[in-house]
């Protein structure tokens, strides 16, 4: 059994070197398929990311996550977040009272 | 390989071209430098993907057609006959595509291309920082690199290319080939994707966002230089019989195959790049950034001709070229409010231009190639060849630079309306790296509101607060991202 060359002796008439000759269009339709699989899964993959992104800054506020630098360690997404709970809070709190209350 | 001259010229050129790839590897550490110098931290690490992965996209994607497409088109196809002869050796399921002891060089010329195509690429990348999504870069980049660059390549360098053949176009270190068509697809995408955030003031004035490490700016356009030396060299036949008939003289040639000397290139090479940054010294009062990258667009402006420029000659054009581009740039940034990060436009696109439309008065007569049988040129040398002048350089420039610009601005336009050609405006300014890496300077505690951009910043993002709408970014002109679009 081999899978291409098994005979050096006469180099002039070896030609290709590489294991199973014949196979090339084969490969070439097999790889062009991974290339744009990855192009689409690449695609995929960073539509999410700004989703996820979006809704940590929805959660805690933009200005607060370019404050500090973003946001990339969980305790500092759950502090982030409990200041902007406290914010919100405070807020209501000093809600004006409306007129005729 | 029977016999032992033709053994020792292929061997050779193996080699040669081996070690110019090498060499052009610097390119591609120079312009990762380079980039990640100028982009804000906060944008680092993808700056860095973005401009690292394409380089196998492109590389695979030249393999898979790019390679067959530089050897197929010559003639047009259909300008000056069919798909060329030989192309089938060049497609990606040849034999030859592949170690092969019936040849030798296939893929050690594919890596010189493949390097000049990585190149091509990467000259989009730098203008388009801190806003374009990676998806959509990757897309541009390959479409770039694979295709268009390699089409003109095979129209306009190539010594049986249909524009070498009628228009007597002369190229020789592809100031339009490849620096031309790449300054006219930044254009492109440039026009659709629009400025960053802060770039221009409520009065329309600019702003410089500076570079934050402009000493790596600078480390990483030195390497860009040390890298243009193999591109340089790649653009020769080192050694080949030209004698006519019965009579043998070996030299090194063009890319068309005429006569030059690796002697002339260095000297020339030299010279350009320095005229290139003594002006840009001056005009720019000494800017770094525009210093180190005056070399840069110098050697561009003068590598249409400098197989066979005086190298003084190469130095005053280089400068004056300079000079020009530089102004032009500002001029652009000021009137069409164009974001171009890195001067990519200027430095590749009109330096490009400029040094093709130059070498057609330069070299008005010189022989452009050997004729090929059955093809008129609109001008021809006294033994008939095609001749280089002003028209068919003038034209090829316009060729070159529309055949980047008109597709990519019709992709960017195809992108933006999917929503896939810029991130959401919240991302922009909080950075594309912070919400899903770890800082890229974790510890760097240098940043504070201190001038109008960042001040701009927190603006606008007390303006989005809780929402990541882009309700005050709706005042941001360019291209808006699928998630900003949903939530309005």
């Amino acid at each position: 059994m081999n899978t291409g060359v098994d005979s050096f002796s006469d180099p002039a008439s070896v030609g290709a070197l590489f294991p199973f000759a014949g196979s090339e269009v084969v490969l070439v339709v097999i790889s062009i398929l991974l290339w744009l699989l990855w192009q689409i899964r690449q695609t995929k993959v960073e539509n999410q990311e700004y989703e996820r992104a979006l809704a940590i800054y929805r959660k805690v506020g933009t200005a607060r996550a370019l404050g500090k630098d973003g946001t990339e360690w969980l305790p500092d997404e759950a502090e982030l977040t409990a200041a902007a709970e406290a914010d919100q809070l405070a807020g209501e709190t000093e809600k004006p009272p409306r007129t005729g209350d | 390989m029977q016999d032992q001259i033709e053994s020792l010229t292929i061997i050779f050129s193996e080699f040669y071209y081996w070690v110019t790839v090498v060499f052009m590897f610097l390119i591609h550490v120079g312009f990762a430098t380079y980039e990640i110098a100028v982009v804000r931290p906060k944008n680092m690490q993808r700056t860095l993907m973005k401009t690292f992965v394409v380089i196998p996209l492109v590389t695979i994607t030249f393999f898979f057609f790019g390679w067959w497409i530089y050897n197929a088109f010559a003639n047009g196809p259909g300008i000056t006959g069919g798909i060329a002869e030989g192309a089938a050796d060049t497609a990606p399921w040849s034999k030859l595509m592949a170690p092969n002891l019936d040849d030798r060089i296939n893929g050690v010329f594919w890596a010189a291309f493949l390097l000049f195509s990585w190149t091509a690429a990467a000259i989009v990348s730098g203008a388009l920082l801190e806003r374009v999504r990676t998806a959509a870069f990757l897309i541009i980049g390959t479409i770039v690199g694979s295709v268009l660059w390699i089409i003109d390549a095979a129209w306009g360098w190539h010594p049986e290319g249909w524009m070498v053949q009628i228009m007597g176009y002369h190229d020789a270190y592809a100031s339009g080939v490849i620096h031309g068509l790449a300054g006219g697809a930044t254009l492109g995408a440039l026009i659709v994707l629009g400025p960053r955030i802060g770039k221009f003031g409520p009065r329309g004035e600019v702003r410089d966002i500076k570079p934050h490490n402009v000493w790596l700016a600078c480390v990483g356009l030195f390497l860009i230089f040390t890298g243009f030396w193999g591109f340089y060299v790649a653009c020769n036949i080192p050694i080949t019989d030209i004698g006519p008939d019965g009579e043998v003289y070996f030299s090194a040639t063009n890319i068309y195959l005429m006569p030059t000397t690796l002697s002339g290139i260095t000297l020339n090479f030299l010279m350009s790049f320095s005229g290139g940054i003594l002006a840009a010294y001056l005009v720019s009062r000494g800017n770094p950034f525009w210093t180190f990258s005056g070399g840069l667009a110098g050697v561009i402006a003068t590598s249409s001709g400098n197989d066979l420029y005086h190298p003084l000659q190469s130095m005053i054009l280089a400068a004056i070229g300079v000079f020009l581009i530089y102004k032009l740039h500002f001029w652009v940034e000021r009137k069409f409010k164009l974001d171009d990060v890195v001067g990519a436009v200027a430095i590749h696109g009109y330096a490009g231009v400029f040094g093709v439309v130059v070498a057609g008065f330069m070299l008005w007569g010189y022989p452009a190639a050997a004729p090929v049988e059955g093809v008129t040129a609109w001008f021809t040398t006294p033994d008939g060849w095609p001749a280089i002048n002003p028209i068919g350089n003038l034209l090829g420039a316009l060729i070159m630079f529309g055949l980047g610009f008109v597709p990519i601005f019709l992709v960017a336009k195809l992108l933006n309306r999917f929503g896939l050609l810029r991130v959401p405006r919240a991302v922009e300014l909080v950075g594309l790296d912070v919400h899903d890496h770890v800082s890229a300077y974790p510890y760097f505690q240098g940043r504070a509101d201190s001038d109008e951009i960042t001040v701009d910043e927190r603006t606008l993002a007390e303006a989005m607060n809780h929402t990541a709408l882009p309700a005050g970014a709706d005042t941001v002109p360019g291209a808006i991202a699928r998630e900003d679009r949903k939530r309005r």
